[in-house]
C-alpha cells in the first residue's frame, strides 16, 4: 500500500519543498576533469506555486531537477519535501539506516513527478503499460487498477485512442503526452518539467505547454525549467534565474521578465526574446 | 600430376555410424556448455556492474584471465593439474564442459555488459524516478532492451564453443574429433577421414551461422523501425501486465 | 596442508626450466608473428577480391572465407599435417604445417576485417580525392589506406591474439612449444599442477602485453 495522500493536507501558501545549499560536482572520468555543476542553491517552493526556473544551458537548471528528487543526489546540502529531509549521503554502513533511506527515497520519488526532456518512454511497452508500470510496481496497485488508472491518465492527455501504441509510433508531442500521463499517474504533489518542449518540433510545443497550463490550473505545485518565456509570464507565479549553478536573480515572473534587475539577468533576457 | 596414393573414399560411408554418434557427443558438448555460459556469463557481468568494488574487480580479473587462456591450455591445467591436486577423477566430458563454459562465460559477460552499456541512460532515470527499485528497474525496464541487443553476440558464440569442442578430444573425449581420430589409427586413411571431418564442422558451423544471421536480421529490422513494438522477443513472451493484445 | 590434498607441490622442476618455458613462448610468439603477418597479406588480397565487383571472383572469396571460418583449427591442422601432406607427397615439419594452419585460419578473418574497412570508408571520400586529380593508386595511398588503417587495426590486434592461442594448439603435433614443455614436465615429474600453471600463466601474461599494446595502438590512432 503506497503511503498516498500523506501530507496532502498542507493548504495553499506553506512550503512544499525546500532545498538547502545544494551542491553538486560531476566527475566526467577522465583525469579528474570535475565540473562543479551547483554551487549552493537554496530554493523554496510553496504549495500550488508555478515556479519556472530559467537560464542558460550549463547553468546546473536540469542538475538542480534531479537533485530534488535524487535522482542525481546533491553532494551537499538537503532537500525537504512534506515535512521529510534528506541529504545526499546514503548510510552505506548500517542496513537498517539503508532501509529507512531507502524508503524516504521512495517516498521522494513517488511523490515528485518529472517529465525529461528527451521523453525517455519505455520503448518495449505501449503507452498503457508505460503508464501503468509506476503505479502497479511502484506504489502497489493491483494489475487491474493501474491499467484502469493508465487509461484515464491517458484520456485526461488526449491520448485515448493511443493507448496501445508504442512509442515508436508516436510523434514527439504524443510521446510527452504519455510521459506527462506517466507522471501524474503516481499522484504526484510535485511535477517537475525538464525543458520538456525542447526537443519537439515547433508545431507541437503549444500543445504540451497547453496540458501544463492546464495541469497548473489544477492546483498542481509545479517547477519548470523552460526557455518558453511566454509560458513564464502567463503561466508562472515565481522565475528563478540560474547561471554557473547559482541563482542569480529571483522575483515575481512578469516582473521579472520585464524588469530584470540583474546585469546577468538582462542580458540572458535580451538574447532569448530577441 | 599424378599422385603416389590411392584415395580410400569407400571408408566414408562405413565410418558413418561411428561419426554420427561423435557428432552427437559434439552437439550435446556444445550444447550444455552454451548454456551454462549464458547463465554463468549473466552473473558475471552484473558482478562487473555491482556497486561492491571488490566484486566488481573480481569480475574484472575473471574476464581478463578466461578470455586470455586458449581452451587447450585449460584444459590441460583443469584436466591435469587440477584434478591431480584435489585427487579427483573429473572425467573427459565433464571436464571439457567445465573448461568450455568457464572460458566462454567470459565473452559472454563481455557481451551481456555491453549490451546493458548501450541502453539509454534516460531509461534508469526515468525508471528510477519513477520510484522503481533497482530490481524492477533492470527486470522491466533495462534488461529487456539489452536482450535485445546482446542475442546477436550470444549465438554467435555457440559457433566458437562449437569449434573448441574439438579441442577436448585430445584429452580423450569421444566427439566428432574425437572418434575421427580414432578411426585413423585403426583405419589410417587420415586424409579421407580428417576432410569429411572437416566438411561436417563447416556445414554445422554454416547452419547455425545462418540462423544466427537470420534471428540477427530480424532483429534488426525490428531495431530499425523505432525499436519498439513487439518484436520478436515479445511474441515468444508476455507481459504480465498486459490486459489486452498488443496492436 | 598438503595432506589434505593428495598432492605435493613442488614448483623446482618448473623454476629450473624457466628457460625452456621461455623460448617455448618465443617459438609460439614467432610462429604466431609469421602466420599473422602472411594471414594479413592474404587476406587482403580475399578482401580485394570480394568487393572486386566480378562476380564469381566474390563468390570464390565468399566462400574461402566461410570455409576456412568454419573449420576449427584443431581438425584443420589434423588434416593439413596428416591428410594433405600424405596426399601431396610433401612432408610438412610439424612448424611449417602449424604455420599454415594458422596462416590460412587467420585469413579467413583479416579478410573479412580488411572488407569492413574497405567497404567503410565513404565513397564520397574516393570521388572527393579523385576530384582534385589524385590518381587511383594516389587516391589509395593517401585518403583511403590510412584511414582503413585506424579502423582495421583494433580487430587485427585481436585476431594476433587468437592465434597467440591457436598456436598453443602446436603441441599437439610435436612443436616444441611452452606446452610441449610443460607436457614434458608432467610426464617425467609428475608435476601438472605446477607445469600447466606456469603455461598458464606465461599465456595470460603474453596476451595481456599484446592487449595493452593494441589498446595503445588505437589511442595514438584515435582522432581528436
Amino acid at each position: 500500500m503506497s503511503p498516498a495522500h500523506e501530507g496532502a493536507e498542507l493548504g495553499i501558501g506553506e512550503e512544499l519543498v525546500v532545498a538547502e545549499g545544494i551542491h553538486k560536482t560531476f566527475n566526467r572520468g577522465m583525469r579528474g576533469r570535475e565540473v562543479q555543476v551547483l554551487r549552493g542553491v537554496d530554493l523554496r517552493v510553496t504549495k500550488g506555486e508555478v515556479l519556472v526556473v530559467i537560464g542558460p544551458s550549463g547553468s546546473g537548471k536540469s542538475t538542480l531537477l534531479r537533485c530534488l528528487n535524487f535522482i542525481a543526489p546533491p553532494d551537499q546540502g538537503s532537500v525537504t519535501f512534506l515535512g521529510r529531509r534528506l541529504t545526499g549521503d546514503v548510510p552505506r554502513r548500517r542496513p537498517a539506516e539503508r532501509i529507512r533511506y531507502e524508503r524516504e527515497l521512495r517516498y521522494f520519488r513517488t511523490h515528485i513527478g518529472i517529465v525529461f526532456q528527451h521523453f525517455n518512454l519505455f520503448p518495449h511497452m505501449t503507452a498503457a503499460d508505460n503508464v501503468a508500470l509506476g503505479p502497479m510496481r511502484a506504489l502497489g496497485l493491483s494489475g487491474h487498477d493501474a491499467r484502469e488508472r493508465s487509461v484515464e491518465e491517458l484520456t485526461r492527455v488526449g491520448m485515448a485512442d493511443k493507448v496501445n501504441a508504442y512509442p515508436s509510433q508516436l510523434s514527439g508531442g504524443q510521446k510527452q503526452r504519455v510521459a506527462i500521463a506517466r507522471a501524474l499517474a503516481m499522484r504526484p504533489q510535485l511535477m517537475l518539467f525538464d525543458e520538456a518542449t525542447s526537443a519537439l518540433d515547433p508545431e507541437l510545443i503549444g500543445g504540451i505547454l497547453d496540458e501544463m497550463k492546464r495541469l497548473a490550473e489544477t492546483g498542481m505545485t509545479m517547477i519548470v525549467v523552460t526557455h518558453e518565456m511566454g509560458f513564464a509570464r502567463e503561466v508562472g507565479d515565481r522565475v528563478v534565474f540560474m547561471d554557473e549553478g547559482r541563482i542569480v536573480e529571483e522575483g515575481a515572473a512578469r516582473e521579472l521578465i520585464e524588469n530584470p534587475k540583474n546585469e546577468r539577468t538582462q542580458a540572458f533576457l535580451s538574447a532569448i526574446l530577441s | 600430376m599424378i599422385l603416389a596414393y590411392t584415395f580410400r573414399w569407400e571408408l566414408v560411408p562405413e565410418s558413418a555410424g561411428v561419426l554420427a554418434h561423435g557428432l552427437k557427443v559434439t552437439l550435446q558438448l556444445s550444447a550444455l556448455s552454451f548454456v551454462l555460459s549464458l547463465a554463468l556469463g549473466l552473473v558475471v557481468a552484473l558482478c562487473r556492474l555491482a556497486p561492491s568494488r571488490p566484486v566488481r574487480a573480481a569480475a574484472y580479473v575473471y574476464t581478463q584471465i578466461f578470455r586470455a587462456l586458449s581452451l587447450y591450455v585449460y584444459v590441460l591445467f583443469l584436466y591435469f593439474g587440477i584434478a591431480a591436486v584435489f585427487g579427483i577423477d573429473l572425467g573427459t566430458f565433464a571436464a571439457g564442459v567445465v573448461a568450455l563454459t568457464l572460458l566462454n562465460s567470459a565473452y559472454m559477460a563481455e557481451i551481456y555488459r555491453a549490451a546493458i552499456g548501450s541502453v539509454e541512460h534516460g531509461q534508469r532515470e526515468a525508471a528510477l524516478a519513477l520510484g522503481l527499485g533497482h530490481t524492477r528497474t533492470f527486470s522491466s525496464v533495462i534488461g529487456p532492451q539489452a536482450v535485445r541487443v546482446a542475442v546477436p553476440g550470444l549465438v554467435n558464440q555457440l559457433v566458437d564453443i562449437i569449434k573448441d569442442s574439438s579441442i577436448v578430444a585430445v584429452i580423450g573425449v569421444l566427439d566428432l574429433m574425437g572418434t575421427t581420430i580414432q578411426l585413423v589409427n585403426t583405419k589410417r586413411a587420415p586424409f579421407e577421414l580428417y576432410t569429411v571431418t572437416a566438411l561436417t564442422y563447416i556445414a554445422l558451423i554454416l547452419l547455425v551461422s545462418a540462423a544466427a544471421a537470420l534471428l540477427e536480421r530480424r532483429l534488426a529490422r525490428h531495431l530499425a523501425s523505432g525499436g519498439t513494438g513487439p518484436g520478436p522477443l515479445e511474441r515468444m513472451r508476455s507481459f504480465r501486465f498486459r490486459g489486452e493484445a498488443p496492436a | 596442508m598438503t595432506s589434505l590434498l593428495a598432492y605435493d607441490f613442488a614448483w623446482g622442476p618448473v623454476l629450473d626450466r624457466w628457460d625452456l618455458f621461455l623460448l617455448g613462448a618465443w617459438l609460439d610468439v614467432w610462429v604466431t608473428g609469421l602466420s599473422f603477418l602472411l594471414a594479413c597479406a592474404i587476406g587482403f588480397g580475399v578482401a580485394v577480391l570480394r568487393i572486386s565487383g566480378i562476380r564469381w571472383l566474390q563468390g570464390a572469396a565468399f566462400a574461402y572465407v566461410q570455409i576456412l571460418r568454419g573449420v576449427p583449427l584443431l581438425v584443420f591442422l589434423y588434416w593439413v599435417y596428416f591428410g594433405i601432406a600424405i596426399v601431396i607427397g610433401v612432408n610438412f615439419s610439424p612448424i611449417q604445417a602449424g604455420i599454415v594452419a594458422l596462416t590460412l585460419t587467420g585469413s579467413a578473418y583479416t579478410a573479412e576485417i580488411f572488407r569492413g574497412g574497405l567497404q567503410a570508408i565513404d565513397r564520397g571520400q574516393a570521388e572527393a580525392s579523385r576530384s582534385l586529380g589524385l590518381s587511383r593508386v594516389g587516391t589509395y595511398r593517401h585518403v583511403l589506406l590510412p584511414q582503413t588503417f585506424r579502423i582495421v587495426v583494433p580487430p587485427l590486434g585481436n585476431t594476433f591474439i587468437g592465434l597467440l592461442k591457436g598456436a598453443t594448439l602446436l603441441s599437439i603435433i610435436a612443436v616444441h612449444d611452452m606446452v610441449r614443455v610443460a607436457n614434458d614436465l608432467n610426464i617425467n615429474f609428475f608435476t601438472p599442477f605446477e607445469a600447466f600453471t606456469a603455461v598458464a600463466l606465461i599465456l595470460v601474461a603474453l596476451v595481456a602485453v599484446f592487449s595493452a599494446a593494441v589498446s595503445f595502438v588505437e589511442r595514438m590512432l584515435r582522432l581528436p
